[in-house]
């Protein structure tokens, strides 16, 4: 793709001065545009930054790996291992759950449907993407929860011997507020955004390329796997870095889901585990000073998550070979 | 079953080559009669019962999820046999696109119809036009009129601080920005979309709130919104300016048309409704943040007009709220205010594309 | 256009808006009729001395519904007047309140040290005050299915909160029991996984009254061994109500709204008390004020041998002198500590105990 087509030389024209000084404004006017918004990011970064060092310092355990969250006590005692883990992990599992579903809709649109459902079928996951997340925050609390015990309950029966749904004691039996419970109404969450934003990148796709593949005898999904999602891997790899950036940040929703245990547990279906954007907003009605500082603290944690999150997902847009797409990577 | 529907109409072209694709699957549903389908399913079925009562599985939701598994491999296996590799793999893969949407639109619907269930009953006239002043906490009276016009409020000041910003910047990126400096903006606008609602919240609380000595405000609130809703804009915004042909920049640069003036009359109106997408799905975030709010906008059981000024109310507050009580009454106003908010964001959805839809340039 | 797009749209807002804004009303005088449960209108023989102009509040979620009443029936009597208490937790409140941002905050807990120097120098004149505003107890609200009259020891409480009792019929319930009839159901107890100061009023109690048995501390948070934490009073009930053998603490008005049993809770009598109006202000009589005359902060005592056990204050804290808006946050608290009163029992609060009321009443006539 040629997104990055250079200007044309201007022929000489009494205009020509006048042009250039239109591009120049327009293009400074991006540009600060543009280093603004870094400032703003800075200022929060460093904002961030100065109202945490000072929890970080009263605390009296090693911030990274404990496992509590008593900041307020004395003395004062909290770390993020838990609930970077809790992030991290319902994170993960929301988009294995998403991903694909998201993925396969918006082929589903710009492919499979006829054009008018094609186009009733966008309007109606873009409306999804409305629904407010603290709706689906009272929906997993009083809909899901109570209707998600038999499925957890027959996965942890059908597929114990694997660790991740291992369910020792049993507990799965009566409480369903687990991290694959968070990571269901995360992938709920998400799955529209993903899958919206997929859809307009499928739809770009030149419908020539489509043609040639189908004139050369593919079958409907070969065309789809060598002219349709090679030029699209960049734009749905950016879709889904917005659903994993929810995700991450989700905090009513998976507030009113999680069981909030502090520990690092791996068995996704039992009770327990906790998200460091659900932990900011449950504890800081209640918290004193100390305990706000910490909550800043695991804040920072969570910006870090996402930058190193960010960085992975770069390195694999290079790895895919969409480097041609643009210089700008 | 979605397994033989052949493609029905000829498509327009916009949906990419679909005569063909509908010509070869009348081709394959020639080849696999509907019959031998209808004969897999049924032994899926019968293969599933044998399965249920050989093994502890047990269940109606286990027994159809299974049958369905098992009649997707007969099919697939059938298919495999009388048409071969490509074309079993092809129907395969119609089925899961299908399975998707399916598996996709049953939450989200379930969310839309409980929100619908519980809300409907409470929604009124006298609901969407009154607000909490005086309302105590048994009465069943009050609505939430003061909590739409603050939302619509804080989001119309939000969007209009941040879509022209994130637009921008994602012009600098897509068509300026060669060197480090659109790398790094780019790099960073992706970690804000990581930045948590409360965090944004507690930034302007400190910020604006109490540094400036602004004090609460519907401001506050939009100023928080906007620092959620400018990475959505931005790196939507990006992705669709990006997909916008190079032919038409080319087509533009040799009428003689400078290059500020493509980017906003070619490229721009071509992937406008990318851009309202991008535009209503960042709307569609904000509109429904909760934790910011507490911070910034505060509450008022008042209404209160006036943005720039003192504590005001916002929908999703007011659910939040609603819904942490304990009586029955305040239930049901959360119910129905969230009823509202999803009905509020999805008229502006609507008028959002209607607008695009009547300007955009290139439906091509 | 872009541009005129983007106008048009906001166009249609602003137009909407207005439209919106001319067919609205803050007037709720019919719509609220149909609160029928009692109380809004008990306290006829209530003077108020009103006061005008706006007043800000802030803080505990506890004590938001009683807030909310007062408002209501404080506005119905002096016209003109706007009070907004937001709740949005104590510790949020009392930083709202340390910057400068409300008025008054509600409190569940009496201010620290370090956060009674920052308040104090927020009110430029003079010292923040508290004042103990209503009274209310700590509901243990279970579902357990067959069983209407469960008695529970401290022990007994610490033993299922703490995880080590683990079915419904083990010993230590039993022995607390000894009629009923008790399922092996296995127990599932629901703690809030938010800050609350409810936590904080079950942890002392249990940090007092169980000693041996309890060994998690109090406080607000809680290093939670086992059970499931939920968000929220609503969250721990809606667990409790979707969970046979489930238990959780919470306010009693939760309980009630829910249709969900209340344990009777053992004193250091050795009774077990009901959770009422009656016996929470009991309890309370046995409250000690460790403030000043004009500052009624105290500590409760949760070692009552008549009442019930779990019961406590919750404050307003505001500005003994140099306050914004005095006039009217005085004549407000008047009115919540006298005629307010009054409403306490509907909500699922008590009425405070004579001893505080009175020490109440001379401390509010002293801020100014």
């Amino acid at each position: 793709m040629t997104a990055l087509t250079s200007p044309p030389r201007e022929p000489t024209s009494p205009r020509r001065a006048a042009v250039r000084r239109g591009d120049r404004v327009f293009r400074g006017l991006t540009l600060a545009a543009g280093v603004f918004t870094l400032i703003v990011l800075a200022a929060i970064a460093i904002f961030l930054i100065v109202k945490a060092l000072p929890a970080l310092r009263a605390d009296t355990k090693g911030f990274l790996t404990t496992r509590e969250w008593l900041p307020d006590a004395s003395p004062s005692v909290f770390g993020i291992a838990a609930l970077a883990f809790g992030t991290l992990l319902s994170s993960a599992l929301a988009l294995v759950i998403a991903v694909p579903i998201a993925i396969g809709v918006a082929l589903y649109t710009t492919d499979y449907a006829p054009r008018r459902i094609a186009t009733v079928l966008g309007y109606v996951t873009d409306m999804l993407a409305a629904v407010p997340s603290v709706i689906y925050g009272l929906w997993g609390l009083y809909f899901l929860i109570p209707h998600l015990v038999p499925v957890q309950s027959f996965l942890a029966r059908t597929f114990g011997w694997i660790p991740l749904f291992a369910d020792p004691d049993n507990r799965t039996s009566v409480a369903s507020r687990s991290i694959f419970a968070a990571a269901v109404v995360l992938a709920v969450m998400i799955l529209p955004i993903i899958s919206a934003i997929s859809r307009e990148v499928l739809a770009q796709v030149p419908t020539t390329s489509r043609e040639a593949a189908l004139a050369l005898g593919a079958t409907r999904w070969e065309m789809i796997r060598t002219a349709v999602l090679p030029p699209s891997r960049p734009g749905l790899i950016s879709a889904v870095m917005l659903g994993l950036g929810r995700a991450l940040g989700e905090t009513i929703a998976v507030a009113l889901v999680l069981a909030a245990s502090f520990d690092v547990n791996w068995r996704v279906l039992t009770p327990g585990g906790n998200s460091i954007a659900a932990n900011i907003a449950t504890k800081f009605g209640e918290s004193g000073n100390t305990g706000r500082e910490a909550l800043i603290a695991s804040g920072l944690v969570l910006f870090a998550i996402t930058l190193i999150v960010n960085l992975a997902a770069r390195a694999v847009i290079y790895r895919s070979g969409a480097m041609e797409r643009s210089a700008a990577v | 079953m979605t397994l033989t529907a052949p493609t029905p109409t000829p498509d327009p072209p916009a949906s990419g080559g679909q005569p063909a694709a509908a010509h070869s699957s009348r081709l394959t549903a020639a080849h696999v009669g509907r019959l031998p389908m209808l004969a897999a399913m049924l032994a899926a079925v019968g293969g599933t019962a044998l399965v249920f009562v050989v093994t502890p599985l047990a269940g109606t939701a286990e027994f159809v999820l299974v049958s369905l598994m098992l009649a997707v491999v007969a099919g697939t296996a059938l298919s495999w046999r009388v048409e071969g590799r490509r074309r079993a793999v092809d129907r395969l893969a119609t089925t899961a696109a299908t399975a998707c949407l399916l598996a996709a639109l049953t939450p989200l619907v379930g969310v839309i119809g409980y929100t619908v269930y519980r809300g409907a009953a409470r929604l009124s006239l006298s609901f969407l036009t009154h607000s909490m002043a005086g309302v105590g906490p048994l009465d069943a009276g009050g609505g939430v009129y003061h909590g739409i016009i603050g939302t619509l409020e804080q989001v119309l000041i939000a969007s209009l601080l941040s879509v022209p910003l994130g637009l921008l910047v994602a012009i600098y990126i897509t068509e300026y920005g060669h060197g480090r400096l659109a790398t790094a903006i780019r790099f960073f606008v992706d970690v804000m979309t990581g930045i948590p609602s409360i965090v944004a919240g507690l930034f302007v609380f400190a910020f604006w709130v109490l540094e400036l000595h602004r004090g609460f405000s519907g401001l506050a609130a939009a100023l928080s919104l906007s620092i959620l809703m400018l990475p959505v804009v931005v790196r939507s915004s990006e992705e669709m300016i990006k997909l916008v042909p190079g032919s038409l920049r080319e087509a533009s640069y040799a009428l003689g048309v400078p290059r500020w003036r493509t980017i906003l009359s070619i490229v721009l109106p071509t992937a406008s409704t990318g851009i309202t997408t991008g535009v209503m799905l960042a709307v569609a975030r904000v509109t429904g943040e909760t934790a910011p709010l507490l911070l910034t906008a505060f509450g008022n059981d008042f209404l209160h007009l006036n943005p720039l000024r003192g504590g005001q109310s916002a929908l999703p507050l007011l659910v939040f709220q609603q819904a942490g009580s304990a009586y029955d009454v305040a239930i049901a106003r959360a119910w129905a205010g969230a009823l509202t908010l999803i009905t509020i964001v999805v008229l502006l959805y609507v008028a959002a594309r209607m607008l695009t839809r009547r300007n955009t340039l290139a439906r091509r | 256009m872009k541009v005129k797009r983007t106008g048009g749209v906001a166009g249609l807002i602003v137009v909407g808006t207005v439209a919106l804004a001319a067919c609205g009303s803050d007037n709720n005088a019919g719509t609220t009729s149909s609160g029928t449960s009692g109380g809004t209108s008990a306290s006829p023989a209530a003077q108020v001395a009103c006061a005008s102009g706006a007043l800000t509040g802030a803080g505990s979620s506890f004590q938001a519904p009683i807030q909310q009443q007062w408002v209501k029936d404080y506005s119905a009597k002096c016209a003109g007047t706007q009070i907004n208490y937001q709740s949005v937790g104590s510790g949020a409140g009392v930083q709202q309140f340390t910057s400068g941002t409300v008025d008054f905050a509600g409190s569940d807990v009496a201010l620290k040290p370090d956060e009674q120097t920052k308040a104090d120098a927020r009110c430029a004149a003079g010292p923040a005050v508290h004042i103990p505003i209503t009274a209310g107890g700590v509901a243990l609200e279970y579902n357990l299915a067959g069983v209407k009259d469960l008695q529970l020891s401290p022990a007994t409480v610490a033993g299922i909160f703490a995880g080590t009792i683990k079915t419904w019929d083990a010993p230590g319930i039993k022995a607390d029991n000894p009629n009923a009839k008790l399922p092996a159901t296995p127990v599932t107890a629901f703690h809030r996984s938010d800050g609350s100061g409810t936590t904080q009023v079950v942890s002392e109690f249990l940090d007092s009254q169980a000693k041996g048995a309890w060994t998690l501390g109090s406080g607000k948070e809680i290093n939670w061994p086992g059970g499931q934490g939920a968000k929220g009073s609503e969250g721990v009930t809606a667990g409790v109500k979707q969970t046979d053998g489930g238990i959780a603490y919470s306010e009693v008005s939760f309980a009630k709204a829910n249709s969900l049993s209340v344990a009777k809770v053992r004193n250091a009598s050795g009774q077990y008390a009901e959770l009422n109006a009656a016996n929470v202000s009991k309890a309370l009589e046995s409250f000690t004020v460790t403030g000043s005359a004009t500052d009624v902060k105290g500590t409760v005592n949760y070692g009552v041998s008549s009442g019930y056990p779990i019961s406590t204050v919750t404050y307003v804290i505001g500005c003994g002198k140099g306050g914004k808006n005095t006039p009217l946050l005085k004549s407000y608290l008047t009115y919540a500590v006298t005629g307010g009163q009054a409403v306490a029992d509907s909500l699922g609060f008590a009425p405070l105990p004579t001893a505080i009321a009175d020490k109440n009443k001379a401390a509010i006539t002293a801020i100014g």
